[in-house]
């Protein structure tokens, strides 16, 4: 009831702005509205910082011909919805023509919507603070070893709107129910962290996040040096396996860059460009995932598109501005990055790509090697890796030695360097335990030939 | 005598500044008469302009309106945040019991106490005053600078794609809190930035230049500045990063550059000198001060307002004037980065490090300007006293975590061979640990270079890109990891 009656108010906000568009004499316009309620609970150490608001505000772009401008406002205010028109037919009549831009979306057709769980909506400030404390007991342990723990907690709830003056009128709501806990580990000088966490469209059970983040990084402690550089295979449990294809993956299948002949994948269409165990889509459509939405950011309808068959790379992915030039059209794939969705113009991509799971579990996956490096958590500096040649150098600050089958023991940060393209014909292991992660990719455990370890 | 139009500009300026002064006062009077203990309560007006030139087309030209309140009210010293888009009197009493109820629902969680000593009332106003203020310069303009840079690139180098950025930040920012206090401040800042890629049959090169400080437009005048020379900069080093050499993998001796130095006061050490992180025990420095920590020649401070540059901020969000904090002296801890609960708790003052990027984000303990103190050394001694080994002078950012690891790339380096710089390298890392890093620093130069950003910034809890300026002199450091081929 909530949620619809803020699909009412957004779709309401949608024709005010298409109708002060017409009284302004814009030619061409698409607003953008969203409205979120937010409510966070952090936690350390008998600290909290709350949060409790809604996010609310309008983004504005205008054509005049193939000149465009945007502007955005923070609410709904009559004035600041004009102020915003003003500004982006301002901006866009000082602007150069764009001679690709085609328009915004004309058709409105509704995709359908994720899961909505009402329960999330009714939940009160009470119950979230209810599972907070249950977090916080959890991470109450008589055990010196253990530094702190951050922990928190939140909802997040509502949707959003897009219309244009080109007849497109669409809505996308969402729920979202999350805990994370960070925990930090100390013994003999040497220093841990780890963290777990649990997020859904629905009420997620909570309990067990704070436990398993405290063994984890108790299991780091004792960690020796890797000797030197080495070049042996790298074993990527599901979470730092997303995390190391995520980023590059988002960069290789932007169609634009593609239309801009600087993408390096932009010559590979229908060419192998990984081992032929690797199957890649985008999804955009199922109902379970976060990722999941009825609409993208520009109105398109979502849908499910096939990336790599056996290796193979069949299609980028595209928003309405791109998708037109290249001659496919949109994929469903406009987005603006959050947490401030109307502040930002639609950039391209992943829904959420998804790696068709393997056959064996990890233990399995271990057992076939005898000697590995394998690696759990974030590995960092991912973000900061060479995205054009694919070169990577990350550090993984929770790695394992693997010898024989076994985890011998942990290792001290190890440098992990690579190129992005090679590991994709170097897959040597694809697993059977994909988990959901808030990730643009989720993959099962992988293990890569080829990388080289410095210590 | 003024003329007669910057006298009702400013009469005009007065007026919005009660208006909006007496919203946030019936804020604070409406949080006491729900039964909170104490209100802070900010209205933040920014105006964001952005333009993106990439390939010689407009990819983004934009302005942002953030308009809102934000409101904190504690109870029993447990805080509750809520925010609004809306400027009336309703939402503004509904945002206030919204930070009320979550005050008061998180109560029983919490064991520390956000307890402050009384403070006398504070009424300032702070204009930074510029020859030529942003806004009064035309979009076009702006958009000629860029193109005006990727000229410059052109000349230099042959680029598969080029990108000119544009961003500015101003507004007004207005503070009120129980203590009656009464502030006025106007955030300012510009970021231009130049990015050529050149691409081979077997590699791909980078070059970038860019500027951000909280200054007017005549800033870009000198001839440091200009578009053209930033264009042309960019250009010249994209280009020599085509024959570029592998970074050698492995320990070497180093000669960190500003930017470089920066980042790593920033990202690295200034975020475990956060104070939430200390009370909380979660940094490695916690209860370490008067700990010898780095080498006598690391001092890292962090400024409000700095004579070197970067970003201005006279107040935080909780109505602290800023001042200088010194972290380390000569290798020494000596403070951390307070807000006013944290510095009660910890029985000192309060560092004005309390802020948030929004209005719909409560503030909590950030860096302000953190950088290295230059020191003695001429930059041509300092790479003849590296012998054989890199030279940092670019970065593109990096990563750090709260044990003290970092990585952080290095977008234009150099070998240095018997003393002196030699090849360009390709896109090295350095990694290591802060604590053990600080202690490598065996010497430092005498130049400085302390910057902010509009593309970019500092990220926390969530609050992502606050505005705040790093830098520093050149770090000649013994040894530090470098990944490489």
């Amino acid at each position: 009831m909530v949620l619809e009656n803020i699909r009412s108010e957004l779709l309401e906000v949608a024709d005010q702005v298409l109708k002060y568009a017409k009284d302004l004499k814009i030619p061409s316009a698409e607003a953008y509205i969203i409205k979120n309620s937010l409510t966070e609970i952090k936690y350390s150490k008998g600290k909290t910082e709350c949060r409790d608001g809604m996010v609310q505000g309008v983004g504005i772009r205008v054509a005049v011909g193939k000149q465009l401008g945007f502007a955005t406002c923070a609410g709904f205010a009559p004035e600041s919805l004009k102020f915003s028109l003003e500004n982006a037919l301002k901006i866009a009549k000082n602007s150069p023509e764009d001679s690709r831009f085609s328009g915004f979306v004309t058709e409105s057709k509704q995709g359908k919507e994720g899961i909505l769980d009402d329960e999330i909506v009714k939940l009160s400030t009470e119950t979230l603070i209810g599972h907070m404390a249950e977090l916080v007991k959890e991470c109450d342990i008589d055990d010196q070893r253990l530094v702190g723990a951050d922990l928190e907690v939140g909802t997040e709830w509502g949707g959003f709107a897009v219309a244009t003056t080109e007849s497109c009128m669409v809505s996308s709501m969402h729920t979202a129910h999350y805990g994370t806990a960070y925990v930090a580990a100390m013994g003999q000088g040497e220093r841990t962290t780890a963290f777990d966490f649990k997020v859904g469209r629905t009420i997620q059970d909570l309990s067990g996040i704070g436990k398993t983040a405290i063994e984890k990084s108790f299991k780091h402690l004792g960690s020796k040096p890797v000797d030197g550089t080495v070049k042996i295979p790298t074993i990527w449990e599901p979470l730092s396996a997303s995390m190391l294809l995520s980023t590059t993956f988002t960069v290789g299948l932007n169609g634009g860059t593609v239309v801009e002949k600087r993408n390096p994948l932009m010559n590979k269409i229908n060419e192998q460009i990984a081992s032929k165990e690797l199957q890649l889509f985008d999804d955009g459509t199922n109902p379970k995932k976060l990722a999941c939405r009825a609409v993208d950011d520009e109105g398109s309808t979502s849908r499910k598109t096939e990336i790599i068959k056996d290796g193979i790379l069949k299609s980028f992915l595209f928003d309405n501005f791109y998708g037109p030039v290249y001659g496919t059209g949109s994929t469903g794939n406009a987005q603006r990055n959050e947490p401030t969705q109307y502040e930002n113009l639609p950039s391209i991509g992943p829904n959420k790509l998804v790696i068709k799971p393997g056959q064996k579990n990890l233990d399995e996956i271990i057992k076939g090697y005898d000697e590995a490096i394998y690696i759990e958590g974030f590995p960092m500096g991912m973000g900061h890796s060479n995205m054009i040649t694919g070169d990577f150098s990350v550090t993984a600050t929770n790695a394992y030695l693997v010898k024989k089958g076994e985890i011998v023991h942990p290792l001290k940060p190890v440098s992990i360097a690579g190129n992005f393209f090679k590991t994709l014909k170097d897959l040597d292991q694809i697993g059977s335990d994909i988990i959901d992660l808030p990730f643009p990719l989720e993959s099962s455990t992988l293990a890569i030939n080829n990388h080289t370890i410095s210590g | 005598m003024w003329p007669v139009k910057w006298f009702l500009i400013y009469k005009v300026n007065i007026l919005e500044n009660d208006y909006i002064f007496d919203f946030l006062h019936n804020a604070v009077n409406e949080g006491h008469n729900l039964g909170a203990d104490f209100v802070e309560a900010r209205y933040d007006d920014l105006t964001l302009t952005t333009i993106n030139y990439t390939n010689e087309k407009v990819r983004e030209s934009s302005t942002k309106q953030r308009r809102g309140i934000g409101i904190i009210t504690y109870i029993n010293g447990s805080p509750g945040y809520s925010f609004t888009p809306d400027i009336d009197m309703n939402a503004i009493k509904d945002t206030t019991r919204r930070s009320l109820g979550i005050a008061k629902a998180t109560e029983p969680l919490l064991t520390f106490k956000h307890t402050y000593d009384n403070q006398p009332t504070v009424k300032d106003s702070i204009v930074k005053k510029v020859k030529i203020h942003p806004r009064e310069v035309e979009f076009a303009e702006k958009l000629d600078m860029l193109k005006r840079g990727i000229s410059a690139i052109k000349e230099q180098v042959d680029p598969q794609s080029t990108t000119g950025l544009w961003g500015e930040l101003w507004g007004n920012k207005l503070f009120v809190n129980s203590e009656q206090s009464e502030i006025y401040w106007t955030p300012l800042l510009f970021d231009i930035r130049m990015l050529a890629v050149a691409m081979t049959e077997t590699t791909q090169a980078r070059g970038s230049d860019s500027i951000g400080q909280s200054q007017g437009m005549e800033f870009l005048k000198q001839e440091r500045y200009l578009p053209e020379t930033l264009g042309t900069n960019a250009g010249k080093w994209c280009k020599e990063q085509i024959d570029a050499v592998s970074a050698p993998a492995g320990k070497h001796r180093a000669l960190i550059g500003p930017r470089m130095a920066g980042v790593l006061a920033h990202e690295s050490f200034g975020h475990l000198s956060e104070s939430d992180f200390v009370v909380t025990g979660m940094s490695p420095i916690a209860d370490r001060v008067g700990e010898q920590l780095g080498s006598e020649h690391a001092t890292i401070i962090d400024e409000g307002i700095t004579k070197h540059g970067g970003f201005f901020l006279p107040y935080d969000d909780q109505g602290v004037k800023t001042g200088k904090s010194i972290l380390m002296d000569k290798g020494m801890l000596v403070g951390y980065l307070h807000d006013r609960s944290t510095a009660n708790k910890m029985n000192t003052e309060p560092t004005g490090n309390s802020r948030a990027i929004t209005f719909m984000y409560p503030p909590i303990p950030r860096m302000k300007n953190t950088y290295f103190k230059p020191g003695n050394l001429s930059f041509d001694e300092a790479v003849e006293q590296v012998g054989n080994g890199i030279y940092t002078a670019g970065t593109s950012g990096g990563q750090a975590d709260l044990d003290g690891t970092f990585l952080f790339k290095c977008s234009r380096g150099y070998l240095i061979e018997n003393g002196e710089i030699t090849k360009p390298i390709k896109d090295a890392a350095l990694s290591g640990q802060i604590l053990d890093f600080i202690q490598q620093i065996s010497g430092v130069t005498n130049e400085m270079d302390v910057y902010t950003s509009y593309f970019g910034g500092c990220g926390k809890g969530g609050q992502f890109p606050l505005p705040v300026g790093l830098g520093g002199p050149s770090l000649l450091v013994d040894e530090v990891l470098v990944g490489g081929e």
